[in-house]
Formats: structure tokens, C-alpha cells, sequence
């Protein structure tokens, strides 16, 4: 590329960029995403997310009493509300008010006691939902409390080397009882620690608001793809117009690259905003390394993609199907290719994927 | 009237002929889908578990209880049923998980129980990708309430010791020991047995893989809108001053073009539901479609459509600005609607939200075209939808008068 050519590759990118930004309405559209993710960080940051879970007791005994109190009082996502009347519980799961719900059933105590829980829980739940698994395992957590110890008493008084009246049984349930407690709530017991490369994840509440917030990542390598294609949109237009015709055979191509960069361009410093906002000043480094390099690879495919399609009618109609799949085949929401291995080698015909790669 | 009559005419006609250019993409998408599906119907007859995503875990920690542990992660039916368990080494995992080829790596470290007797307690590590996907968030859930149940068992086995040691019978603890933890591990594998599951069928309700068919569908039906806005924009100032001269006001073109891309996008998606049929017929495919559902459903899902990409465009006047908004709306209210994120993970801000969105409207719409029903009220909603985005659009044009106008 001699000197000419790159003068006359410059003056025509501010040329086009001074076109794209005279209309006041398109320099709001571009500060309309970085707005956008600045409302969605701000509502994450303060709304909660609550999964709700109906309970409704029908047992005769106590325990289901005890495990309802615990549930009511869960500090994790998932919200769990007694219910005074089944039907209005039924109702709230229909309606999708409530994810799903659980009914105690009569003889839920006297079963637990037994040892045998099958089927003592009915778990109402709408097709669409995935909340009714995760729901199970928290019940199942605080039954498990019980059932624990009651197995433990139900162990030792079948020991033929311990051997006890049912009197001493009883004083013995009332004695270990509080040792079983103490060891259910005292630190000595196991957890979890999750982590990531970027550290070890102290506050788990943030990795939902987090993961939404990631996806604007992904939002933003669509919109810069999409600036790509109103440049080109353009380019087919000022091709019509016979704009390029004027300039020497040598600088054309470079000339109608700046016309698709320009979008691309513009919307890519609207998508560094957006990233930066959701994601935090720490990836703003990789973000100015990432993002010039995506810029330029959506330049060149859709100069290939205005090479190979001849009308602009044909191209427009091209765009929802390229925008479609590079929401399904490139990682932006959910990852396909780590179910179906065959999205590893197609999502490369699609531009976000380079974003990400 | 008759002069009306025409420039509705015309209208539709100059939509309708996009409908070729927008097959062309569209066969282009089922060829690429097509291709996706048949790989991945030969994965799944190959082996059922490949479609499922993996989980590595690598016990560095050899005493029995570790065991009991990974027994518990992998007995809960909600995770094993999309998640493969392979046991690795701790390196092997942490290279794996960097080549994206598991979700995540659960290890339990060299002394994990000694430690828990001695008071450091070392912690098990659950180890995730850069990039946190939904099976993460679901995992961390699940992984918390398996907490209790380990917890639990813990418990009892702790009291067993203190209670074993008391009664000078120590020589049987290990023996007990391992006895309890088998009940209990036998106990927690079975937990599913404990509910009895329901399926409360509600209008709308679908299952999960049906219902991102009709986001999918709902977000490319508005996507499409990129197509038309070529022909939507194309009129001159000139022609639409001789409009006006001719007493075709802003109701009257709002109206036209809402009316001509819905009848654009009518007959794609209309015909689509005929293909089916017929596919149906020939016994190719085993659909059940019920023709005067989806004729009420697919129209009031494209008028709904039309009328929001009409008034989108309308708000612009360059097809560069038009498009770009045209994607921030469609994403936007895709995504607060539940397309990408499961509608339980969203704020109930959102949730609340969107049920004033059309593309919820219209996704409802959708699911009950697939259970086959009529809702009055859904329909009713989605026309109420329909008729303020045609008086939006009309305000629209009105306050832009004079400038290029659809």
C-alpha cells in the first residue's frame, strides 16, 4: 500500500464516518447499548433474583413443620412460602407465579421415622421449568437432616454389641440429639469452594448477575457484526451511485473496505463502552486487543460476502439467517459445541466466534 | 377509495416480492441446521451419554468417605442427566477445562478428611470455565444443597464416634462407620424416590426444547425486519409529498406497511406450518398441527411483528440506523422475555416487565400454536400490541413530517 493509496483510504473513511454521524438518530442508536448494559448492570446490582417454591403441609407429625421453618428461613436463591390452601398453590404453579411446589403429605413423620420417605412428596411442577430440580435437592437437603439422625438411632439400636431397652433408647434419642446438632452447625463440616481462572468466587449471589452481564460481551460482538453489514448495506449503494469510479483502479478495494469499516468501526467503540460497563475496567486491556482485530476480520467477511452476493436485496435478506446462527452456533448465551461437538467446526462461519476464539 | 385501494396494492406487492430473497436465506439456515441435526442424531445413536456435557473430578484424597462424596454429586438425578461424570487426574482436569472440554472439575484435595477432624478444613473445589455458562449457575445450586446432605451424614458419622467411644466399644467403629455411610450413601442415591412428580399443564407451558423453537423463531421473524427495510425506506420525499397531496396521510402508509409485512410474514410463516402438514401427511414427519390454531396464532404473531418492525424503522431515517435499532429492540426484548436466559434467573423488574412486551406476546402465541390451542386472551393481547405500535407509528411519522418518511 504506497502513500496515495492510504491518503486516499484515510480521507475516505472520514468521509463516510462524517456521513454515518451526521444523522443525530444514529449517534443515539450507538450510545443506546452502552445506556442499556449501564440500566441492566444497575438493576442486577440491586434487584434480587428469586426463584419461588410453594410448600403445603398435610402432615399429621411435626417433621414437615420443622423442614418448612428451615426452608422458609434458605438464604439462597430460591424463595420457599407455606401455602394455607393447596388449591392456591396449584393455581400459582399454573400461572407461573411460583416455579413449582411440594405438598407434605399425611404421613410424612410417621414414615420418616420408619426410614422410608418413597413417594411422600408430591412436586408439582409447569413443563417449561427447570427450577423443580433444583428445588428437589434443597428439600431433600433439609429432610436429609432428619432422616440422618433417625437412621443413626435406628443403627445403633440394631447393634447386637450395644444393647438397649426402648426406654434407654428413648433418653439415649434425647441425649445425642443435641450432639447431632451441634456437629449439623458447626464449621467442622464440608463446603465447597468454587473458582474460576480469575480467582476463587468468595460470593456465589454474583455469578448469575455476572453470567447475564457476560453475555454482553457477545451482544456487543453482534453489534459491531451488525455495523458490519449496515457499512456494507451502504457500500452496495454507493456502488450503484458509481462513487468509486473515480478513484484509481489500485486504491478502489481499499476505498470500499473503509466504507464497510466505518460502520463496524463506529459501532466498535459503541460495543468497547458496553463491554467495559458490564464487564469492569480489568478487561478493558484484553477488550482493546480483541476488538480492533474482530473490527477488521468483519470487515474483510462481509467485503466477501458484497463479492459473492451481487444484489443488496439478497444481502439484506442474508443478515437475520447470519445473525440467527451466530446466536446458536457461537458461544454468546450458551455454549453448544461443549453438547454437540459438530457447532466446533461450523460456528467458525460465523463472525462472533472469532471475537471470542 | 379506489386510489386507497391501489397504494395498498402496491404496497403489499413491493414487500411480497422480498419473499423470494428471504427463502434463499432461509433454505440456507435449514441446510446448516439440517446438517447439525444429522450429526447429532448419529452422535446420539452412537452413544446417548456423548450428548450430554462433562463433569471431571479427581479424588486426591484416598480415605472412604471421599468415596461417599463423589457418590452423592453423581447419584442427583438432576445433574447426571446432562452432565457426564469422568474421574481424571487434578492436572488432566485443569487442562481440560482450559480446552473447554468439561464444565467443571471437582476436586478433592490430599488430607480433605484429616483435615476436617483436625479443624483446618480444606475445602472441596468445584473449578469453572473463564466464560460462566447456565450450567455452572445450575451446578453451583445443586452443589449447595448437596452441601447439607454431606453435612448431614457427616454428623451422624461424627456422633457415631463420640457415642461408640463412650460405650468403649471402639473396636467396632470402623466397621459401623463404614455401614452407616453405605445406608446413607444408598439413601441419598434414591433421593428422587422420594416425590412423586406432577406436571401442572398450564396455557403456554411447554417443554424446554419446544419453547427455544419458538424463541428461535420469534427472534428471526423480527430479525427479518432487516430485510424489509430496503423496500420500507425506499420512498422519496417527493413521493411521499404526492401521497399526502393525494390524500394519503400518515395512517393510511403506517397502515399499508404494517399490513404488507405482516402478509409478507404470514405467508413465510403460515406456508412453513402447510409444509408441515403435508410432511405430516406423507408421514415423513409426526407433527400434529391443528390448521385453525395456527391460522390465528401465526396472523396475530405476524401482525405483532410487523407492527413493531414498521414502527422501529419509522423512528429512523437512514437503513444503517434503522437496522442497528431494529437489533437492540429485537434483542432486548427477546432477552427480557426469557429467549436466552431462563425467565426463573431473571430480576422480577424484568419478569414484571415483560409481560407488556410483544415479543412475549408473540412467544406465547407461539407455544400455543405448538400445543394446538386458541387463546382468546393471548390473541386479544397480542392485537392490543398490534394496534398501539400502529398508533405509535403514526405518531412517529407525524412528528417527523416533512423528513424521509416510510
Amino acid at each position: 500500500m504506497n502513500k496515495n493509496s492510504y491518503s486516499r483510504f484515510c480521507i475516505c473513511l472520514r468521509l463516510f464516518i462524517k456521513r454515518l454521524l451526521n444523522k443525530v438518530s444514529f449517534i443515539l442508536i450507538l450510545c443506546l447499548l452502552p445506556v442499556l448494559s449501564l440500566g441492566l448492570k444497575y438493576l442486577l446490582k440491586d434487584a434480587a433474583i428469586t426463584i419461588r417454591v410453594g410448600l403445603y403441609n398435610e402432615d399429621n407429625g411435626s417433621s414437615a413443620d420443622y423442614i418448612i421453618h428451615r426452608l422458609s428461613k434458605n438464604p439462597e436463591g430460591i424463595t420457599f412460602r407455606e401455602f394455607s390452601s393447596k388449591d392456591e398453590m396449584l393455581d400459582s404453579v399454573r400461572t407461573r407465579k411460583y416455579e413449582c411446589g411440594f405438598v407434605f403429605s399425611e404421613d410424612f413423620s410417621e414414615r420418616l421415622s420408619e426410614g422410608d420417605t418413597t413417594e411422600t412428596i408430591q412436586l408439582f411442577v409447569s413443563p417449561g421449568t427447570a427450577a423443580g430440580s433444583i428445588a428437589a435437592e434443597y428439600v431433600y437437603s433439609e429432610i436429609f437432616t432428619l432422616y440422618a439422625f433417625e437412621e443413626f438411632m435406628e443403627f445403633i439400636g440394631t447393634r447386637t454389641y450395644l444393647s438397649f431397652s426402648p426406654n434407654e433408647l428413648s433418653s439415649l434419642r434425647e441425649r445425642l440429639q443435641p450432639v447431632y446438632s451441634e456437629y449439623l452447625n458447626s464449621d467442622k463440616t464440608f463446603s465447597f469452594e468454587y473458582k474460576t481462572p480469575a480467582g476463587i468466587i468468595k460470593d456465589t449471589s454474583i455469578m448469575l448477575p455476572d453470567y447475564i452481564l457476560g453475555s454482553a460481551s457477545g451482544i456487543a460482538a453482534l453489534f459491531i457484526m451488525l455495523g458490519s453489514f449496515a457499512g456494507t448495506v451502504h457500500l452496495y449503494r454507493d456502488s450503484r451511485k458509481g462513487i468509486f469510479y473515480a478513484l484509481p483502479a489500485g486504491t478502489r478495494t481499499l476505498c470500499k473496505l473503509a466504507d464497510i469499516f466505518s460502520g463496524a468501526f463506529l459501532t466498535a467503540l459503541s460495543g468497547l463502552l458496553t463491554i467495559t460497563i458490564c464487564n469492569g475496567l480489568e478487561t478493558l486491556p484484553g477488550t482493546l486487543i480483541h476488538l480492533p482485530v474482530y473490527t477488521v476480520i468483519c470487515t474483510i467477511y462481509c467485503y466477501l460476502l458484497y463479492k459473492l452476493l451481487p444484489d443488496v436485496r439478497i444481502f439484506s435478506a442474508v443478515i437475520p439467517i447470519l445473525i440467527m446462527g451466530s446466536i446458536i452456533f457461537c458461544p454468546i448465551f450458551i455454549d453448544f459445541s461443549v453438547v454437540l461437538p459438530a457447532v466446533k467446526y461450523l460456528k467458525w462461519g460465523f463472525l462472533p466466534t472469532y471475537f471470542f476464539g | 377509495m379506489k386510489q386507497l385501494i391501489l397504494f395498498y396494492k402496491l404496497e403489499c406487492k413491493r414487500i411480497i416480492k422480498l419473499i423470494p430473497h428471504i427463502l434463499a436465506g432461509a433454505i440456507a439456515l435449514s441446510l446448516v441446521a439440517g446438517a447439525i441435526a444429522f450429526c447429532a442424531g448419529k452422535m446420539i445413536y452412537i452413544n446417548k451419554n456423548d450428548a450430554n456435557v462433562s463433569i471431571a473430578y479427581s479424588l486426591e484424597d484416598e480415605n472412604r468417605m471421599t468415596g461417599m462424596i463423589v457418590g452423592m454429586l453423581t447419584g442427583s438425578d438432576s445433574i447426571s442427566s446432562v452432565c457426564n461424570f469422568i474421574q481424571t487426574t487434578e492436572k488432566e482436569s485443569a487442562e481440560l477445562l482450559a480446552d473447554n472440554q468439561i464444565m467443571a472439575a471437582i476436586t478433592i484435595p490430599a488430607g480433605f478428611m484429616n483435615s476436617l477432624m483436625s479443624g483446618k478444613n480444606y475445602s472441596i473445589q468445584i473449578s469453572l470455565p473463564v466464560r460462566l455458562s447456565i450450567y455452572s449457575i445450575i451446578l453451583v445450586e445443586l452443589t449447595k444443597a448437596v452441601e447439607n446432605i454431606l453435612d448431614s451424614a457427616q454428623a451422624g458419622v461424627y456422633t457415631l464416634y463420640d457415642f461408640y467411644k463412650e460405650q468403649n466399644v471402639l473396636e467396632y467403629e470402623k466397621e459401623a462407620n463404614l455401614a452407616l455411610n453405605s445406608i446413607y450413601l444408598t439413601k441419598a442415591l434414591d433421593r428422587s424416590s422420594t416425590f412423586q412428580t406432577h406436571t401442572v399443564s398450564a396455557t403456554g407451558a411447554v417443554p424446554v426444547k419446544e419453547y427455544y423453537i419458538c424463541t428461535g423463531v420469534v427472534m428471526l421473524i423480527l430479525m427479518l425486519g432487516t430485510t424489509f427495510i430496503h423496500t420500507l425506506q425506499s420512498n422519496s420525499r417527493i413521493t411521499n409529498l404526492k401521497l399526502y397531496q393525494a390524500g394519503i396521510g400518515s395512517r393510511h402508509i403506517a397502515l399499508s406497511k404494517i399490513l404488507s409485512v405482516a402478509l409478507a410474514l404470514f405467508i413465510l410463516l403460515f406456508g412453513s406450518v402447510l409444509l408441515f402438514i403435508l410432511l405430516n401427511a406423507l408421514n415423513i414427519l409426526s407433527v400434529t398441527v391443528h390448521l385453525t390454531a395456527a391460522l390465528f396464532n401465526t396472523a396475530a404473531v405476524c401482525l405483532c411483528a410487523a407492527g413493531v418492525i414498521v414502527f422501529i424503522i419509522s423512528l429512523t431515517s437512514g437503513r444503517t440506523g434503522g437496522m442497528l435499532l431494529l437489533f437492540i429492540v429485537a434483542a432486548v426484548m427477546c432477552f427480557i422475555s426469557g429467549c436466552f436466559v431462563p425467565e426463573l434467573f431473571l430480576p422480577d423488574v424484568l419478569k414484571e416487565i415483560s409481560n407488556y412486551l410483544p415479543s412475549t406476546h408473540m412467544l406465547r402465541l407461539m407455544t400455543d400454536m405448538i400445543q394446538n390451542q386458541i387463546s382468546v386472551f393471548h390473541l386479544l393481547t397480542a392485537l392490543c400490541s398490534g394496534i398501539c405500535l400502529y398508533l405509535f407509528t403514526v405518531l412517529s411519522l407525524y412528528i417527523r413530517k416533512g423528513a424521509r418518511l416510510i
